[in-house]
């Protein structure tokens, strides 16, 4: 606590209250953003045509002639691992697995966990009790231990991981979806559609789901980076994805057996991964920043 | 201040029954028969049943669960499969790293980012703040098993003062205890850290707009006193909140740092018997995480009550 000194120059709350209308002005995105947006349309592109592009190889083709190769080689990019596999084309591989699962778990969510979020939220009562209620114990449960079960019970299959990490962001989109519908359902306009005799599901379909659906839109990227990760933790632990399919936690995770003389193995893949992580985070908050109505002054 | 307890208590209950229910049912519902991992291909009917009756697993769902609650509330999980050992003893001494580790990190993170937090609403939008921007959001963008491995490839070297792997309990020897545990707790930490250091700038920087904190600087209290006395009590709300939601998040965290580190705590204690069918094992650890997650909550809200006199205030009227 040293470093805050008496000899500081004072705080002036004045200052800010008078600051106040240069925070309606639109900022300008930071360069930070524009990198975000650039990364992630490079790891789209290449996910989608990595079939077609010349430059990336079959992942799982063990060249003995890049095998442990250091990285930045015009043979290897990001250099080689243990089996002599391309880690870039194995990266590219991985972000498509990343962006399937991220994205249809995401979206599988939003539909299932829009939906009873709006119900809980406009019709409150009851139906709010009770979805509130449910999505209150499943959010108590630890989600990542769920998985573990789930998976190592059930199967590493792609489509039982989507399954299952659907189940756990339900709950959480379902509450996110509640909160802005509660917000929107006071608004001046839905009273003036209720007084034109507008139907219930007119008024949730025509004046309540566009308004909710931006800021959806912004925690979908917030919520697909949050299921990387998840897959990823679930790859490191041993079991996530079956290994014959590319993904960056199975890497990682195979990278550390060797940790102290090919740190490489590891490095490469986490740096994509936490890259694509931090892209979807910045985008997702500058997004949601501007959309989310508890924030800025109604 | 006695209705909000009731209440409070009231739900903690409801959601321990509801989550241990879980735990229960988790076995009943998975496919596969769990007499496979004990007796093989080639046991009796006889056999499996006795079994299945031990294991409280036959029967209509709701006796089972009964049945396993009365014996779990006297600390009676049954016995493990491989090695016969009784599963409430194991779990007890996998639960101390684990809990020591999240102590660890909780207390790294609060700390830290108070400090930050202070400093950073202090001066909004300089460039401390600005920096402190940038790195919050990298450290939430880190997966704790990366940034795991990146700490060990950095900093840890062999016969150095950074330990990659292992765990002595602390009354062995608390110096060694400490410099095992701390790449551990640092790499748990990171997250957690960065997101109370937000919440605690933002709501710092909505009190120090009140007019008390015009008032005291009218009356010429010194930065430091005001940051500290007047503005940083009410601006914890958040942050404590926040800290206590995370315990369940840390316990998964920390499932993923214990792997990194060799440490056998409780996350890898519920991975290692998922993977080897201990089915006991996982009932048991999964109840453990439940109780640990809802008496977390709990003690958030008691204290949101001592911290904030409105809200003891407004229940007991209310």
């Amino acid at each position: 606590m040293a470093v805050i000194t008496s000899s500081l120059p004072a705080i002036d709350p004045v200052i800010e209250t008078a600051a106040q209308p240069a925070r309606r002005r639109r900022r300008m995105p930071s360069p930070l953003f524009w990198f975000a947006i650039g990364w992630l349309a490079i790891v789209v592109f290449l996910a989608v045509f990595a079939d077609v592009l010349p430059f990336v190889k079959d992942p799982f083709k063990n060249n003995a002639a890049i095998a442990r190769m250091k990285p930045f080689h015009a043979k290897a990019w990001f250099g080689g691992d243990q089996n002599g596999r391309d880690i870039f084309s194995y990266c590219v591989y991985g972000a498509r697995a990343s962006l399937i699962i991220g994205m249809v778990t995401t979206a599988l969510g939003m539909l299932i966990g829009g939906f009873f979020g709006l119900i809980a939220g406009y019709f409150r009562g009851w139906w709010d009790t009770i979805i509130s209620g449910v999505s209150d114990v499943l959010l108590s449960f630890p989600a990542l231990l769920l998985l573990i079960a789930l998976t190592s019970f059930w199967g590493r299959d792609i489509y039982k991981i989507i399954i299952g990490l659907t189940i756990l962001s339900v709950a959480p989109l379902s509450r996110l979806v509640r909160a802005s519908t509660l917000v929107y359902s006071e608004r001046e306009f839905v009273t003036a559609a209720k007084a034109l005799g507008a139907k219930k599901s007119r008024i949730l379909m025509r004046e309540i789901l566009p308004n909710v659906l931006p800021i959806a839109l912004a925690f979908s990227l917030l919520a697909v980076a949050l299921i990387i990760v998840a897959e990823g933790t679930l790859a490191f632990l041993g079991v996530g994805l079956k290994s014959t399919i590319a993904s960056w936690g199975t890497l990682i995770t195979q990278g550390r057996n060797d940790l102290r003389r090919y740190p490489h193995v590891v490095m490469m893949p986490s740096i994509v991964l936490v890259l694509t992580v931090l892209s979807l985070n910045v985008v997702g908050e500058k997004l949601r920043s501007r959309f989310d109505v508890r924030e800025s002054a109604v | 201040m006695l209705r909000f307890l009731r209440t409070r208590l009231l739900r903690a209950i409801i959601v321990l029954l509801v989550g241990s229910f879980f735990a229960y049912m988790l076995l009943r519902i998975l496919p596969g028969d769990p007499t496979l991992a004990k007796l093989g291909a080639n046991g009796t009917a006889g056999a499996r049943a006795e079994l299945l009756h031990k294991w409280k697993l036959d029967g209509p769902f709701y006796s089972g669960y009964a049945r396993w609650l009365r014996d779990a509330a006297k600390g009676d999980f049954g016995n493990s499969f491989a090695a016969n050992i009784s599963v409430s003893k194991t779990l007890k001494q996998r639960i101390v790293p684990s809990l020591q580790l999240m102590l660890y990190a909780q207390i790294i993170a609060v700390s830290v980012a108070v400090l930050l937090g202070i400093l950073q609403a202090y001066r909004r939008g300089g460039w401390f703040d600005k920096a402190m921007e940038f790195i919050t959001s990298l450290l939430i963008s880190i997966p704790a098993f990366v940034l795991g491995l990146w700490l060990v490839i950095l900093l840890a070297r062999k016969g150095g003062f950074f330990q990659a792997t292992g765990y002595v309990p602390f009354g062995t020897s608390p110096w060694r205890h400490f410099k095992l545990m701390l790449l551990p707790s640092i790499t748990l930490a990171m997250a957690p850290l960065a997101t109370y250091a937000r919440l605690l700038r933002t709501d710092m920087i909505a009190t120090l707009q009140e007019d008390f904190v015009l008032l005291a600087r009218s009356k010429g209290l010194s930065s430091r006193y005001i940051l500290l006395r007047h503005g940083l009590k009410p601006s914890m709300f958040s942050l404590i909140t926040s800290a206590g939601l995370n315990i369940g998040a840390l316990i998964g965290g920390s499932v993923a740092v214990e792997a990194t580190f060799g440490i056998a705590g409780l996350g890898r204690f519920i991975v290692e018997s998922v993977l080897s069918r201990e089915y006991l094992q996982v009932q048991a650890g999964f109840l453990v995480v439940v109780i640990i997650f809802v008496l977390a909550n709990l003690a958030v809200e008691l204290l949101y009550g001592v911290l904030d006199p409105r809200i003891r205030h407004a229940r007991s009227i209310g």
